[in-house]
C-alpha cells in the first residue's frame, strides 16, 4: 500500500485524522523481510508465530510464555536437515511478504485477530498442499506444518505446558489400569 | 565397584597375578549371570568388559531429568542421526539414552546385506537398555527343529531348563500372571501388572470369538514388589536410562552387585578380548588375550575356565579370531558351522485401529510394560502351508491426547483439542520367528581391521521366504482380530525394519547333539575346548518367537552350575 493510498483511506474514516504522529505513519509502510538463514532475531516474529498456534487461554499461558521462539530457533538450526531448514527459513519470508502485502504490517504488529486469520488461511493452504501430496513416496512438508509441529512439541514438553495445559506425573509411584475420564480432565503429560 | 578395577596402565606382570578361577568375557545379561554364579560358587572370577564402567545409580546422568531439561528434549542434532544412521534406527536411541550406545564409527563392520547392529559397550551392557519382556520358550521351541529337519536339533529339552528358568526368575523378578498357555509356561511370578479396560475388553472378544488367541500380561522384568533390596517399580516407565528405584532387573542393580557381594569379583573395564589362548597339550583353553581400549597394551590372563558372553556378534568374531593350529578355521570350529545361522526376529507386520467406546475410561501411571498374545499359528489344530512356525503379537491399548482435527486446525480450537483424550487405539505388533538358514553369516573381514587390530566383522544375512510369508499373515490375522472386535480405522503401521534391528540377533555358535553339525553342546561347551561355555544369544540352535533374554540367563545359570560341578570332579 502506498502512502497516499494510506493517507486518503484515513481521511475516509473521518475527524481529526491528522493528529497521527508521522513516526508512526511510516512504520505503516512495511517490507518484508529477506532472511537467508534463522537467527536469535526471529525469535519474537517465532514467538508470535508459535502465541496464535497455541495461545494463552483462561487458565494457562500459550507457547510465549514457553519461549517457543528460541526453541524453535534451536530445533531448527540443531535438529533439521538442511532441505527442512531451507522450508522453514522460505516459509517465514512468505508469510513476511503476506504480512507486508495483505496487512501492511509485520507480524508483530498486527493484531491478534489480524494474526489468526491470517495463520488460519495458511493453516488452509497447508492442509491442500498435504493432501496433494498423499500417494506421494517423499512427501515435503509445508512450511506452516514445521511452525506448527515444533510449536506443539516444545509447548507439551515445556515445564508450562507439561505441568500447567496438561497433567505430569514425575513418579506415579503405581500403576491404576482404569480410572474415570470426564470431559476436561488433562491428559498426561508423558 | 571400582575398589576392583585394575589400573590401566601395568605392565605385564607374572602369570600367577594374572590367573583367576574363571573369567567371563562380558558383562550384559547373561555376562551378569555368570559372573554372579561363579562368583557365588567361590570361585575367583575376572569378568572382561569391554566398555566403560557403569555403575547402579552412579552413572545413570539422566535418569531423574524431566522432559524439559533436555536441550533437545529427547531429539538428536541432526548432526549425530546423520554421523549414526545405524543406531538412530533404534526406538530406544534418543537424547536421553544416547551415552548407552556405540556410535556407528566407533566399531564399525561390513554389511554384505542390510544388518542394522546395536551396540552397547559398557558394564552392563544392553541390560541396561533392554526391553525386559521374558516369555519362557515350551517344547513347542526346543523340539521344532529336530521335528521339521531344520537346522540341528536342540540337545536340550524344556524339562532341561525350567528349573534354570525358576532359578533365574526368583532372583531377577519377573513380574507375571500364571496363565495356564502351554506354549509359554507358566514361572515364579511376582504380581502381574494389570490391563487396561480396553486390554481386557480385547482379551474378552478374543476369546469369545477365537479358541486359540490369547491375549495376557507380558511377563516382565519389572518388579511390581520389592524384590531383594531392589525396587519397587515407580511406573515412570523411563527404564532404558538407568533406574533411580532399581525397579528393572539388569547386570548393573542386580547380578554384578551380587557377584561384587562374594569377594570373589575382579572387573576390568576398557578390557576387549582379542582371541582364547588354547593349549595344546591340555587340548583345553589356557586364557585370553586382552586389549586395553585405552593403552591399546595387550595383556594375558589366565583361568580354568571361561564364561564367552561378549553378546551373540562380539562372542563368536572372539572365537573367529581365535585360531590355533588345533582350529585354523576358528575357536571349536570343527563342524564348519561357526558364525553361520544368524537369526533375528521379524518385526515388519503390525496393525492398528481406534475403539470408540471407553471413553470415560483412563489410567493413570506409566506401566513399562504391554500385553502379549503368544504364538497361535502351526499350533494345536493351526496348520499353516505358507509358513512354518509362528509368531506372538506385542498389543497395547492407550489413549492419547488430541484427534485427527489437530491436524487442521489452530489457535483455541488446537490448544483445546490438544488438551482433551482423543479415542482409544489398540495395536498388535507381529514378532515373528526366523529360521537358521545355514547361509545367514558372519564372517571376518578380509583385509579391515578395528582400533584394537581386530577383524571387522562381515555380516551377511536376510529373512526369506518363510519369514516374509508370515509377516503377511501377521498383518492379515492382526486386521480379522481388530475387525471382529468392532475397531474402526484399522489401518497397517508401516515398518521395514532390517535384519539385526530387533537386536535379537542369535545363534552363529549353536548348541547340538554333534560335533560334526554344532559349535557347543547341551551344556554350552565348546567342542574340542571344554572349559570353554558360551552362553549368550550365540548359543541358540532355532530363535522361537519370544522375547529371549530370559533364556540366556536360564542357560547361562545351568552351564555355570555344570562347569562348577564338573570342575570339582576335576573334569575341566
Amino acid at each position: 500500500m502506498k502512502r497516499n493510498d494510506f493517507l486518503k483511506r484515513l481521511s475516509l474514516l473521518g475527524s481529526g485524522t491528522f493528529l497521527i504522529p508521522a513516526g508512526l505513519l511510516s512504520s505503516c509502510t512495511y517490507t518484508a523481510k529477506i532472511r537467508a538463514g534463522l537467527t536469535t532475531k526471529d525469535i519474537p516474529l517465532l514467538d508470535a508465530i508459535g502465541e496464535t498456534i497455541i495461545p494463552s487461554t483462561g487458565g494457562t499461558p500459550g507457547a510465549k510464555a514457553t519461549n517457543i521462539g528460541a526453541y524453535m530457533v534451536l530445533m531448527v538450526t540443531d535438529c533439521f536437515k538442511p532441505e527442512d531448514q531451507q522450508i522453514f527459513v522460505d516459509g517465514l519470508n512468505d508469510l513476511d511478504q503476506h504480512c507486508a502485502t495483505k496487512y501492511n504490517h509485520s507480524f508483530l504488529d498486527m493484531k491478534a485477530t489480524q494474526k489468526l486469520e491470517l495463520l488460519e488461511q495458511v493453516q488452509l493452504e497447508a492442509n491442500v498442499f498435504g493432501k496433494e501430496q498423499e500417494g506421494n513416496e517423499k512427501s515435503i512438508p509445508h512450511y506452516f506444518n514445521l511452525f506448527k509441529s515444533l510449536t506443539i512439541s516444545g509447548y507439551f514438553t515445556s515445564e508450562i505446558g507439561a505441568t500447567q495445559a496438561r497433567n505430569y506425573l514425575p513418579v506415579p509411584g503405581k500403576f491404576e489400569a482404569c480410572i474415570p475420564y470426564q470431559e476436561g480432565d488433562r491428559p498426561w503429560a508423558t | 565397584m571400582s575398589s576392583r578395577i585394575h589400573s590401566i596402565n601395568i605392565n605385564t606382570k607374572g602369570i600367577k597375578e594374572n590367573t583367576y578361577d574363571a573369567i567371563v568375557i562380558g558383562s550384559g545379561i547373561s555376562g551378569g549371570w555368570a559372573a554372579k554364579e561363579l562368583c557365588e560358587k567361590g570361585l575367583k572370577t575376572l569378568v572382561l568388559e569391554r566398555g566403560r564402567m557403569v555403575e547402579h545409580l552412579k552413572d545413570y546422568p539422566t535418569a531423574n531429568m524431566h522432559p524439559w531439561e533436555f536441550q533437545h528434549r529427547g531429539a538428536l542434532p541432526q548432526k549425530i542421526t546423520e554421523e549414526n544412521p545405524i543406531i538412530n534406527r533404534c526406538y530406544a536411541y534418543s537424547e536421553a539414552t544416547e551415552h548407552f550406545f556405540v556410535k556407528d564409527k566407533e566399531h564399525p563392520y561390513e554389511q554384505t546385506k542390510p544388518f542394522d547392529w546395536i551396540k552397547g559397550y559398557q558394564v552392563g551392557g544392553k541390560s541396561l537398555m533392554w526391553a525386559r519382556w521374558t516369555q519362557r520358550w515350551s517344547d513347542l521351541d526346543f523340539e521344532a527343529n529336530g521335528k521339521e529337519g531344520i537346522g540341528v536339533d536342540w540337545p536340550i529339552r524344556y524339562k532341561d531348563i525350567a528349573p534354570w528358568y525358576s532359578y533365574v526368575e526368583k532372583f531377577a523378578g519377573i513380574s507375571g500372571n500364571k496363565d495356564g498357555l502351554p506354549q509359554i509356561p507358566d514361572g515364579e511370578f511376582l504380581p502381574p501388572m494389570e490391563m487396561n479396560c480396553l486390554e481386557k475388553h480385547v482379551k474378552q472378544v478374543l476369546a469369545k470369538k477365537y479358541n486359540d488367541r490369547h491375549l495376557v500380561i507380558s511377563r516382565t522384568a519389572n518388579l511390581t514388589t520389592r524384590h531383594k533390596d531392589r525396587g519397587p517399580c515407580q511406573y515412570r516407565s523411563l527404564c532404558n536410562r538407568g533406574c533411580p528405584f532399581g525397579g528393572y532387573f539388569s547386570s548393573n542393580s542386580a547380578t554384578l552387585p551380587a557377584a561384587e557381594k562374594t569377594g570373589n569379583y575382579t572387573i576390568r573395564p576398557f578390557s576387549v578380548v582379542h582371541s582364547i589362548i588354547y593349549d595344546e597339550k591340555t587340548q583345553k583353553a589356557s586364557g585370553v588375550r586382552v586389549i586395553d581400549t585405552n593403552t591399546k597394551e595387550s595383556r594375558e590372563y589366565f583361568a580354568k575356565i571361561i564364561f564367552v558372553n561378549g553378546s551373540t556378534m562380539n562372542s563368536t568374531l572372539l572365537l573367529l579370531n581365535s585360531t590355533s593350529s588345533r582350529f585354523p578355521n576358528g575357536f571349536g570350529n570343527d563342524s564348519g558351522e561357526l558364525g553361520h545361522n544368524l537369526m533375528d526376529h521379524n518385526y515388519n507386520g503390525g496393525v492398528r485401529g481406534e475403539f470408540e467406546d471407553f471413553t470415560d475410561k483412563y489410567y493413570s501411571g506409566r506401566r513399562p510394560t504391554g500385553t502379549y498374545m503368544p504364538r497361535f499359528r502351526n499350533f494345536g489344530k493351526d496348520k499353516q502351508t505358507s509358513f512354518k512356525r509362528g509368531y506372538a503379537y506385542a498389543c497395547g491399548g492407550s489413549r492419547n491426547a488430541g484427534t485427527e482435527l489437530s491436524k487442521t486446525v489452530i489457535g483455541n480450537d488446537l490448544k483445546d483439542n490438544l488438551t482433551t483424550l482423543g479415542p482409544w487405539k489398540f495395536s498388535l505388533n507381529g514378532m515373528g520367528e526366523c529360521l537358521p538358514y545355514h547361509e545367514n553369516k558372519m564372517t571376518l573381514s578380509k583385509d579391515k581391521t578395528d582400533d584394537w587390530g581386530i577383524p571387522l566383522l562381515n555380516i551377511d544375512a536376510e529373512f526369506k521366504e518363510n519369514e516374509l510369508n508370515m509377516v503377511d499373515d501377521m498383518i492379515s490375522s492382526g486386521i480379522d482380530m481388530l475387525e471382529q472386535a468392532n475397531f474402526k480405522n484399522i489401518e497397517v503401521i508401516p515398518k521395514n525394519r532390517n535384519f539385526g534391528l530387533n537386536i535379537h540377533e542369535m545363534g552363529t555358535a549353536r548348541m547340538g547333539k554333534d560335533p560334526k553339525t554344532s559349535v557347543l553342546n547341551g551344556h554350552n561347551q565348546v567342542w574340542g575346548a571344554k572349559n570353554v561355555f558360551v552362553t549368550d544369544g550365540a548359543c541358540m540352535t532355532s530363535s522361537a518367537c519370544q522375547n529371549p533374554s530370559l533364556t540366556y540367563m536360564a542357560l547361562t545359570a545351568r552351564a555355570a552350575d555344570y562347569a562348577v560341578n564338573e570342575l570339582k570332579k576335576r573334569n575341566l
